[in-house]
């Protein structure tokens, strides 16, 4: 997809609402579940007071379950149902390559000799952040469910089954804050080539020197079949 | 001259301190026995007696009738006295029965009538035959505290009796918590009261004086950590902020009622444990029963949550390794490349 500015549309508004609507969810539930795991702590006691006490504490958390399940129902209609969404997830399947790719950026940053690895229109980082993205709100929205609906669940789940949802709830909600806030924030913040931030995720688009530079088998495709049909 | 002054002054005090008693013509004790003590001259049976003996032997025994009996100035005193008023030496003490349940309930000024009201310092302290504190508190005094409070309290302290503590402080077990142990003494105040010690949000640090550390279990063959496992549960962590209901330890175990998890008829006997969480989850009455609350995750004790608790703190320090070594190692070839 290209418009005329020279610049090309990688994530349709569309798509773009739906990471912004991820984001709002995601930090809501990040920042009311952890002030619940660290209650005893002065930042968790601080915080809970900030959402307005322990009822609003879940009633907050609640919220933004609600928003992250509609908005899941929604992304995996979007990945099955419309052919641009289906392209989408198509092109971000993992794949042998993208552990190559890995390794060789490694070598090239460590000074060794390696063929310089051609990404396609997802790299092997937005990859894993996708998937595991996927993986933990599968887990979250599961387990959180059960936890929600406590006096069902407990009484169809032995209770040691029930015991093991809580820590695998508030472990994997520590996970994800790992990953958001370590990784996701260096990757499209700080690192090196898109410091203080990469737009892609307000604008949609790259220009085609960027597409060229960080995706170039995807800009092949886009440019060079065209060129070679002017030519023609 | 300064000094002879104040000698001067000294004197004065001195003199009218020693007169002013007989200056007064205040009754003495045994001004006061002649009437209320056993060689009584009065045979009028309403004059309450003393036996002569008993206020000498109390903690008080250097005190004068009068102190306690305000008011009056000549005999033979008119009637009704003033109400004794412990308050003019135990301010303190005075200070937090006030606001106790007990010293809230309104008097009524008529003496036969407040008699009937709530407890009062003489109803728990005695009157004439009050003992010091220490000695209030002693083995031999402190397990008969329960039978104090039964006085009015009838009901409370046969079920009390009855529950595990009662019958450790019935078979003379010093330790065992009675009565003031998990309501205060002068401060003791309904459950309703966000400040009571049996209040909600307060019973678990009640109850964890006994039910957390080594001491008493070691010595009574208890289990440790009653408090700390239940403060790592979603109840716990609720309780400690103090507005939503959920379950503090009464609720499950009972109040004065509290029975050992052997005993058929305790709330945490396996075969009623389902229905005491089913009070407030319907539906677990049969999936919780028997099963076991409040455990510390030990590999032994529940190994499932061992391990995944394990799980996740390896999974992500590894992890964070990794995602600080893929940043180290992009940052120093950006580096190397730009000076290159």
């Amino acid at each position: 997809m290209k418009d005329p500015g020279g610049k090309v549309l990688r994530f349709t508004l569309n798509e773009r609402f739906q990471h912004l609507a991820l984001m709002i969810c995601v930090v809501l539930l990040v920042i009311t579940g952890l002030s619940l795991r660290f209650a005893d702590t002065w930042l968790g006691r601080a915080v809970i007071s900030l959402e307005g006490g322990i009822e609003a504490r879940g009633v907050l958390h609640r919220l933004g379950a609600i928003g992250l399940i509609l908005l899941s129902a929604y992304h995996f209609l979007y990945v099955v149902f419309t052919e641009r969404g289906h392209n989408q997830l198509m092109a971000i399947r993992p794949a042998g390559r993208d552990f190559r790719d890995l390794l060789a950026t490694m070598k090239i940053n460590l000074g060794m000799n390696s063929a310089v690895p051609r990404f396609d229109r997802f790299d092997f980082r937005q990859k894993f952040q996708y998937w595991a993205v996927g993986l933990g709100v599968f887990s979250m929205v599961f387990t959180g469910l059960v936890l929600w609906f406590e006096s069902p669940s407990m009484a169809v789940l032995p209770k040691w089954v029930f015991d093991l949802t809580q820590v695998i709830h508030s472990s994997e909600g520590l996970l994800i804050f790992v990953v958001l806030f370590l990784w996701h924030i260096y990757d499209a913040h700080l690192r090196p080539g898109v410091f203080p931030m990469d737009h892609t995720w307000l604008t949609g688009r790259l220009t085609k020197e960027e597409l060229h530079e960080r995706h170039p088998r995807e800009y092949e495709r886009l440019f060079d079949a065209e060129e070679e049909e002017v030519e023609k | 001259m300064r000094s002879r002054d104040t000698l001067s002054v000294l004197f004065l005090i001195l003199v009218f301190a020693g007169i002013c008693p007989a200056w007064a013509a205040e009754p003495t004790n045994s001004d006061c026995l002649e009437c209320h003590g056993e060689a009584s001259r009065s045979d009028d049976p309403k004059i309450p007696r003393l036996e002569s003996q008993t206020l000498p032997g109390s903690v008080h025994g250097n005190l004068t009738c009068i102190e306690c009996h305000a008011g009056i100035a000549s005999l033979p005193h008119s009637k009704p006295l003033q109400r004794t008023d412990c308050s003019s030496c135990h301010e303190k003490q005075a200070d937090a029965y006030r606001l106790s349940v007990h010293g809230l309930r309104p008097f009524t000024g008529d003496i036969e009538r407040d008699a009937e009201e709530a407890a009062k310092c003489v109803d728990c302290h005695g009157t004439h035959d009050t003992q010091p504190v220490a000695l209030f508190r002693a083995p031999s005094h402190r397990l008969d505290i329960p039978d104090r409070c039964g006085e009015c309290h009838p009901d409370i302290a046969t079920t009390y009796r009855k529950s595990v503590h009662g019958q450790a402080a019935g078979a003379g077990t010093v330790d065992a918590p009675i009565c003031t142990d998990c309501h205060g003494e002068h401060t003791i105040t309904s459950p309703s009261d966000p400040t009571s010690r049996v209040a909600p949000r307060n019973i678990p640090t009640t109850c964890a004086a006994c039910h957390e550390g080594e001491s008493f279990a070691s010595k009574y063959g208890l289990q440790t950590r009653r408090f700390s496992t239940y403060l790592s549960s979603y109840h716990g962590v609720v309780n400690r902020y103090g507005k939503m209901a959920v379950a503090n330890c009464a609720s499950c175990h009972g109040v004065h009622d509290i029975r050992p998890s052997v005993d058929p008829q305790s709330a945490i006997h396996p075969d009623n444990l389902g229905n005491t969480c089913g009070a407030c989850h319907p539906g677990v009455e049969e999936s919780l029963a028997g099963v076991r609350i409040h455990v510390e995750p030990t590999p032994e004790s529940s190994r499932g949550m061992y391990y995944v608790r394990t799980f996740y703190t390896y999974f992500i320090g590894i992890l964070m390794i990794c995602f600080v070594a893929y940043i180290t190692i992009e940052i120093y070839g950006t580096l190397r490349r730009r000076r290159s």
